[in-house]
């Protein structure tokens, strides 16, 4: 019997079967002419970075406290970090891909198993690990017809249920 | 480095780079614009090794970082089931005996060497990534958690059920 792992570890070079497509020298000296090297790197004089701090010297913190219109940012800028980083929402980063649905699953499956209590026997670690895991992970079977968003949605609620599931497991 | 000297480095790299790209992306076009932005990036900067071999470390590792991005900023979640479902088919027919029998029923080293590589090409997106960090690039876990931003115990997870689904392919 072949331990496939040994088997692949041994002959990783043997992997390396794939071409560039023709011209790929061509392309690649095309960009090499239009790459600045270390030698041809210009000294550049008064950089933007200069002329941004000057700017911001002059800006007195006081008074930009004192006018509403920075209040009232502020507050703009608060509601826009909630909206976009919806805290609690393990998927928030997924977007509507299933690969990256199912990875902040297995992210969140990680921290769950972290918290477990140390006083916590197997029953419970194999409780967890038989609620979690998938022989064949949902995400790679849903049906080609229904749409990014359709399937995006069957996974957040589907893996959603099961880390509530776990983590009142986790509680008891 | 001279131009010539530029064009000689490109020759010794472009292959190995090139795989390493291609094996996380499955896609020529970004697998050679990901290779040659890491030699670009090698050569554009002044960079001190004492050895080849931290110069391939260098190469191999900013390469994959450079593939990881392509493959997050990437918009194929459409194309991904589609995609699997239809290796999985072809793979399938491909790989119709065990891995018990590997060895016995295919004569020569290229057949298994392909089967293997087809299983491995057919796994979901996460399980692939993983197994060819692990097993064809030999990082280990903290490097690749660095390098993907997920946690090792994530990783090992993923790793172990990619490995099943793997040996599962093996079997048919």
């Amino acid at each position: 019997m072949i331990d496939f792992e040994t088997y692949i570890r041994a002959h990783a070079a043997d992997f390396d079967t794939q071409e560039p497509a023709p011209g790929h020298e061509e392309r690649f000296l095309a960009r090499l002419d239009v790459t600045p090297l270390p030698a041809a790197a210009p000294v550049s004089g008064g950089s933007p970075r200069t002329r941004l701090s000057s700017f911001f010297r002059r800006l007195r913190p006081a008074d930009l406290l004192r006018h509403p219109a920075t209040w009232a940012c502020a507050l703009a800028a608060c509601l826009a970090v909630l909206l976009i980083l919806r805290p609690g929402d393990p998927f928030r980063r997924a977007g509507n891909d299933p690969a990256a649905i199912y990875l902040a699953y297995m992210d969140q499956v990680a921290e769950i198993y972290g918290q477990l209590p140390p006083e916590a026997g197997s029953d419970r670690d194999l409780t967890l690990q038989e609620m979690t895991e998938e022989t064949d992970p949902l995400f790679t079977q849903l049906p080609d017809e229904l749409s990014p968003r359709q399937r995006a949605r069957i996974l957040k609620e589907y893996y959603g249920e099961l880390l509530a599931g776990a983590r009142k497991l986790n509680n008891y | 480095m001279t131009r010539q000297e530029i064009t000689q480095f490109y020759g010794e790299h472009h292959r190995r780079l090139y795989n390493i790209a291609w094996r996380i992306l499955r896609d020529s076009d970004e697998a050679e614009e990901v290779m040659q932005d890491t030699i670009l990036k090698f050569v554009s900067a002044e960079r001190d090794f004492s050895s080849d071999a931290q110069v391939s470390a260098w190469l191999a590792r900013t390469c994959i970082r450079g593939a990881i991005d392509t493959l997050r900023k990437r918009q194929r979640r459409d194309a991904f089931l589609e995609d699997y479902a239809l290796t999985e088919d072809s793979s399938s027919e491909a790989l119709s005996t065990g891995t018990e029998d590997l060895s016995a029923t295919l004569s020569g080293e290229s057949l298994v060497l392909n089967r293997v590589k087809d299983a491995l090409d057919s796994l979901p997106d996460p399980y692939r990534l993983i197994l060819n960090l692990v097993l064809l690039e030999g990082l280990d876990y903290e490097e690749i958690a660095a390098l993907t931003g997920r946690k090792e115990t994530t990783l090992r997870s993923l790793y172990s059920r990619g490995r099943a689904k793997l040996a599962e392919l093996l079997k048919k």
